[in-house]
């Protein structure tokens, strides 16, 4: 926790050879997942086999950041001081439409009526430093 | 096999638990085992295996492998760590048991120690790490989902909007733990808590607030798991009541959310199938849970998984009261973790062995069958045990 005086997407990640393809495309403004080329469908990242077919065939493949909020938790307690998102902010637990779950943040205060809503990657903020961020997606409608 | 005993918990023991970093965690673990073996009525020379769990939040270098010679253990069949987060500590009675029916083992030490508080570290940093979500470690720090405690928060959010309950329900599991807690003399918060007072507990991260919120300690327990055959000759010498061990499950799933998992059983689902086939019994049986529950939302999940009732039905149960005392399915009798200590798998554990026992004093229950949980990482790893009085179910 101490030592770090530049705050870095990377601090602290520990399977850094897997978190590259993914972090690397964030870093280019692209949104990368991996599909798998034998059953086309979308892993949680980052794995090695399919979870569902078990295929070595992952590939990571540019994907659509589009989804629906399925959890949302606001923090109220300052985990860590240098960590650049000030208290009170909120986190959202999102089900991309290919499938997978990607949790990351959001500029909006939020409640628990909120879950439900349709988000979308941020992709130019996030490629910036912070890892995944989202935003609304059209209109208030929220189903 | 259903209905015979494979091993026997014949002794728990506690060592203190403090709310600051005073020493490391294997001078912890050598009280807990030295009390655990006071209880049994055993000798240390008697213990011929010993494993250990030392918790992500003590330091690496204070409990290891070396655990053997720091106690004088000179001679044993079975050594070995164990890793499954918080399954860990039932796992461990697992393999005592696995080992004991195999024959390599006769009388086997578990002990857990954990040192979450460091020096000049409040209680609510204690677990300011990270769940792993993706496999990626590190990737939720660096997203802001500090802690267990986001990601426990995140699946309350979930299951609150899906089945359309309020903090209100949330509140019932801590205050039903409180309740029990009270009649607890080694439980760590016993100060009434009803839901006025629930609410003034501050919100960490919603819709969690520090009353459901597990409290940390540093400290040790530690289970003797003995072999029935082994037990006969110690018993005639005047050893105490027993915990004779039924059920064993485990159940590993990937991540709870995904469509897959929808068609699947849960990792908690497979757990308690194994253990209630493999002891011949249905939850319907079962007198007392004690649930591994870090956050109180552990308490709905398990209670649905666990084939209490139907899911989303949980929060109807906890807020009818039939957790608490004098409730028909009493759970978490000791206070769980939210009131008595987390002590992570053991917590549960300790006081399932002390109610099958018949020790509980004033909170005593019918406990003619008691299961205990660990639930270790992102509801991804689970075990189980079902203990009884009786040899022969």
């Amino acid at each position: 926790m101490l030592g770090h005086p530049v705050y870095s997407p990377w601090r602290g990640v520990q399977n850094v050879e897997a978190a590259k393809p993914f972090v690397n495309a964030l870093r280019q403004g692209r949104f990368v997942l991996q599909v798998c080329d034998d059953c086309e469908r979308t892993a949680t990242p980052a794995r090695l086999r399919c979870e569902y077919c078990r295929s070595v065939r992952l590939v990571w493949r540019r994907a659509k950041g589009s989804g629906r909020i399925i959890a949302v938790t606001c923090y109220a307690l300052q985990y860590d001081h240098e960590y650049e998102r000030k208290v009170p902010y909120d986190v959202v637990l999102v089900q991309l439409d290919n499938g997978a779950m990607l949790f990351g943040a959001i500029d909006a205060r939020l409640d628990q009526r909120d879950v439900g809503r349709r988000v979308k990657l941020e992709l130019e903020r996030s490629s910036k430093g912070m890892p995944l961020r989202f935003r609304f997606d059209g209109n208030k409608d929220p189903q | 096999m259903a209905g015979k005993a494979l091993s026997a918990i014949v002794g728990s023991g506690v060592s203190a638990l403090v709310r600051k970093y005073d020493q490391a965690a294997d001078l912890y673990a050598a009280q807990a085992i030295d009390r655990a073996l006071g209880d049994a009525g055993l000798e240390p020379a008697q213990v011929d295996g010993m494993l250990i769990n030392r918790s992500p939040g003590a330091r690496d270098h204070e409990f290891t492998l070396a655990m053997q010679n720091r106690m004088g253990y000179r001679r044993l069949r079975l050594v070995a760590e164990v890793d499954g987060e918080g399954s860990s500590a039932i796992q461990m009675i697992h393999y005592a048991s696995l080992a004991i029916g195999a024959g390599m083992a006769s009388r086997v030490v578990c002990v857990f120690a954990d040192t979450p508080l460091k020096p000049n570290m409040k209680g609510a940093d204690a677990f300011g790490m990270s769940l792993p979500i993706l496999d990626f470690d590190g990737w939720e720090r660096v997203s802001g989902l500090y802690g267990p405690v986001g990601t426990f928060a995140l699946f309350a959010s979930y299951h609150m909007a899906r089945y359309g309950i309020g903090v209100e329900q949330l509140a019932s599991v801590a205050i039903s733990d409180r309740q029990w807690a009270m009649l607890n003399p080694d439980a760590k918060l016993r100060a009434p808590m009803d839901l006025q007072a629930y609410l003034r507990s501050p919100v960490i991260a919603s819709p969690l607030r520090m009353f459901d919120c597990a409290y940390p300690v540093n400290g040790a327990a530690a289970i003797v798991v003995s072999s029935v055959d082994a037990l006969a000759a110690d018993q005639t010498a005047g050893m105490r009541k027993v915990a004779y061990v039924h059920g064993l499950g485990q159940g590993h799933s990937t991540d709870p959310f995904s469509q897959a998992a929808a068609d699947e059983p849960s990792g908690a689902q497979m757990s308690a199938r194994s253990a209630y086939a493999m002891a011949g019994v249905d939850a319907r049986q079962i007198d007392c849970r004690e649930f591994y529950e870090a956050f109180s939302y552990s308490n709905l999940y398990a209670l649905e998984e666990y084939g209490f009732c139907e899911r989303g039905q949980s929060g109807a149960l906890v807020a009818s009261g039939a957790l608490a005392p004098g409730g028909s399915m009493p759970t978490n009798t000791g206070g769980g973790h939210l009131s008595c200590h987390y002590l992570q798998g053991m917590t549960p554990i300790v006081e399932a062995v002390t109610q099958v026992r018949g020790l509980a004093g004033s909170r005593q229950q019918r406990a003619e069958l008691v299961l205990a949980t660990g639930i270790g990482s992102f509801l991804q790893h689970h075990a189980c045990v079902l203990l009884s009085p009786h040899r022969t179910l």
